[in-house]
């Protein structure tokens, strides 16, 4: 027999409503709401109290309760007189133990909805704001380099170390992968049309120029992004939320100096570096693509990407590198001190770093290459 | 009988979250070796106004004065000077987490003080013997108790000898037999080194053991309305909020 619950209504006198209870007033079972009743009370019935009979009420728990609080706050609203006597003592002393608080009128939160302009107001206003807010991170980090350069800035060497071996050493892996995969993308791309001309010797150009001048410096910068910029985000963001950013502040000790700089300084030291390596990896994937597919042979390969790839692509490339460590840094840097005060946060700061990365790398990389363009290099 | 020295004035703080004033008209002064109780209920502002003493927050209205210092008038290098002279103990601890404790207490003293590592180990290890961590210089916080914590917590406070402390909420978390021993570390350390205390908490045990003065802030009418020793407090106010909160709602 599934828990069944039901509900009787009889007028002793008219201006008195009985509601009998009677079966397993469960939750989740068989149960009846409030409606017949309040149906029953509503204007014009003449009723002016409710009592209860709950002889044959078998079990009850928070299906009956809420049932009574339904009807209580009709009652309530409709100026009628609810008797809680006939109720089992346990409800009646809850059903007085959720009306002892009055409920705070104010206290939910009016949903509004904005109209599109308002919104796109609010938005407008969001972006010039976090663009000065970028602006202030920016230069408060320039000042901080520049206490560096005079022996001045605050921060442990230890700390130095470990960020440039998390940021530098332990990247090498994936920096291989990827840049390897992506040699081998933009050969296996190119072959085909050079085939077509029987130019399949220019593979070698197409992989060592763009690898080297472009290719290296953006696919690692995307993937320092993803790895170290939310990584610092997430770190500097938990700080923040542990209170032990405010706990340097208050100790007088910057953080920009001992949290932020230590960190751009790393990825600004490891980034060329990392770039170089990504460079051979590159090629390397390209030459395995030339070799095994083309049929071109190894120091054909070797001597066409010597001769196509010159030192300006090779400064270039490095130079954007190094460019995409900083603004890496900077965003990861920022995006967890600006970090809100709950573990969500973190969250959304690490995501915010990684997308700021990225779009500061491709509008750095637009940059660099009218500046080469308008430069004839 | 020497004249009780000011330690801290503050003069008809007002704090706000933008449009939104938490709190108006703080007037009240902290003397020296006073421990300063801000007690009220959950969400009236006592850690906003632990921020704007100790530099994080500026006030939205009114004065804060360190001596004859306007604190918050004065630029940030004269703040910073004087938070020298200050240490705060956060709610959390907020030990820093990739340091162990002993790394921790250093910190400051590298930072602002001429010692050799050798002496700075000497002062580390003494501090944390005050709070009754010593053995522990090589542990990290992540793999300390609570209550341990928030013991170091206070060794750092403490690492450059500071004239005035600062606790945000010392007993919150800590089982009653931990908040006692807190509790008396706080009276010991008072007695002895005459360190003016300002105790943010609405434990009323502590407040009642530790207390010498003390500011209610009232979260309904967002201002203060009692300044006075708790036991006095308890025995003379006629403020029906007051007298709740003092007998942790006692129906009188």
């Amino acid at each position: 027999m599934t828990a069944r619950g039901e509900v009787r209504l009889e007028q002793p006198s008219g201006d008195t409503l009985k509601v009998v209870l009677s079966g397993q007033w469960k939750l989740g079972g068989n149960l009846p709401g409030a409606d017949q009743v309040r149906q029953k009370l509503q204007d014009p019935s003449g009723i002016r109290n409710v009592i209860f009979d709950t002889r044959q009420l078998a079990f009850w728990d928070t299906g009956l309760l809420t049932f009574l609080n339904n009807l209580r706050n009709f009652c309530s609203r409709q100026n009628i007189g609810l008797n809680t006597d006939g109720l089992p003592e346990g409800a009646r002393k809850l059903l007085e133990l959720a009306s002892a608080v009055p409920e705070t009128k104010d206290a939910r939160p009016v949903e509004q909805r904005e109209s599109f302009l308002v919104h796109l107001g609010d938005e407008v206003i969001n972006f010039f704001q976090s663009a000065g807010e970028m602006m202030a991170f920016i230069g408060d980090a320039a000042i901080a380099f520049s206490r560096l350069l005079r022996g001045r800035a605050q921060y442990r060497r230890a700390d130095l170390g470990l960020i440039i071996q998390a940021a530098g050493a332990q990247a090498v892996p994936i920096v291989s992968l990827i840049n390897f995969l992506v040699g081998l993308i933009i050969a296996f791309t190119g072959a085909i049309e050079l085939k077509l001309f029987g130019a399949q010797i220019y593979v070698a150009d197409l992989v060592g120029i763009a690898m080297v001048r472009l290719m290296a410096a953006i696919m690692t910068g995307v993937v320092m992004a993803g790895r170290t910029g939310g990584a610092f985000a997430a770190q500097l963001g938990t700080m923040q939320v542990n209170e032990e950013i405010d706990a340097l502040q208050t100790l007088g000790i910057s953080p920009m100096e001992f949290l932020v700089l230590p960190r751009i300084v790393a990825l600004g030291l490891m980034m060329p570096p990392l770039c170089l390596y990504a460079n051979f990896m590159g090629i390397l994937g390209g030459m395995v693509v030339a070799v095994l597919l083309l049929n071109i042979d190894f120091w054909q390969f070797y001597h066409q990407t010597a001769a196509a790839v010159g030192l300006w692509n090779l400064g270039i490339g490095l130079f954007s590198g190094f460019v995409f460590g900083i603004i890496v840094a900077l965003a990861g840097c920022m995006r967890g001190m600006q970090c809100g005060r709950s573990a969500s946060a973190v969250g959304d700061a690490a995501t915010s770093a990684v997308v700021t990365a990225i779009v500061g790398i491709i509008i750095a990389t637009a940059v660099i290459t009218v500046l080469c363009n308008l430069l004839n290099i | 009988m020497a004249a009780k020295e000011v330690h801290i004035l503050v003069r008809d703080l007002t704090m706000a979250y933008g449009d939104f004033v938490v709190m108006r008209d703080l007037t009240f002064d902290i003397n020296r070796a006073d421990i300063f109780i801000v007690m009220g209920g959950s969400g009236c502002g006592k850690s906003t106004l632990m921020k704007i003493l100790i530099g994080l927050k500026p006030p939205a209205k009114g004065k804060v004065l360190y001596g004859e210092v306007d604190f918050w008038g004065a630029d940030a290098q004269t703040r910073d000077l004087i938070m020298r002279g200050a240490g705060v103990m956060y709610q959390r601890g907020a030990l820093w987490s990739s340091m162990t404790l002993a790394e921790n207490i250093s910190l400051p003293l590298e930072t602002y003080t001429d010692l050799t590592a050798d002496r700075i180990r000497e002062v580390v290890e003494w501090k944390l013997a005050l709070v009754g961590l010593a053995g522990f210089e090589e542990f990290y916080p992540a793999d300390l108790s609570g209550g341990m914590q928030k013991r170091a917590a206070i060794a750092r406070a403490m690492a450059l000898d500071p004239e005035i402390l600062f606790f945000d909420e010392p007993s919150s978390g800590l089982d009653p037999v931990s908040a006692r021993r807190l509790d008396d570390l706080i009276l010991e350390l008072n007695d002895s080194l005459g360190t003016t205390m300002v105790v943010v908490t609405h434990e009323l045990a502590s407040i009642f053991t530790i207390a010498t003065n003390a500011v209610f802030l009232d979260s309904s009418k967002r201002t203060m309305t009692a300044i006075g020793n708790p036991k006095q407090l308890l025995a003379q106010t006629h403020d029906p909020t007051l007298r709740q909160f003092l007998t942790r709602g006692e129906k009188s």
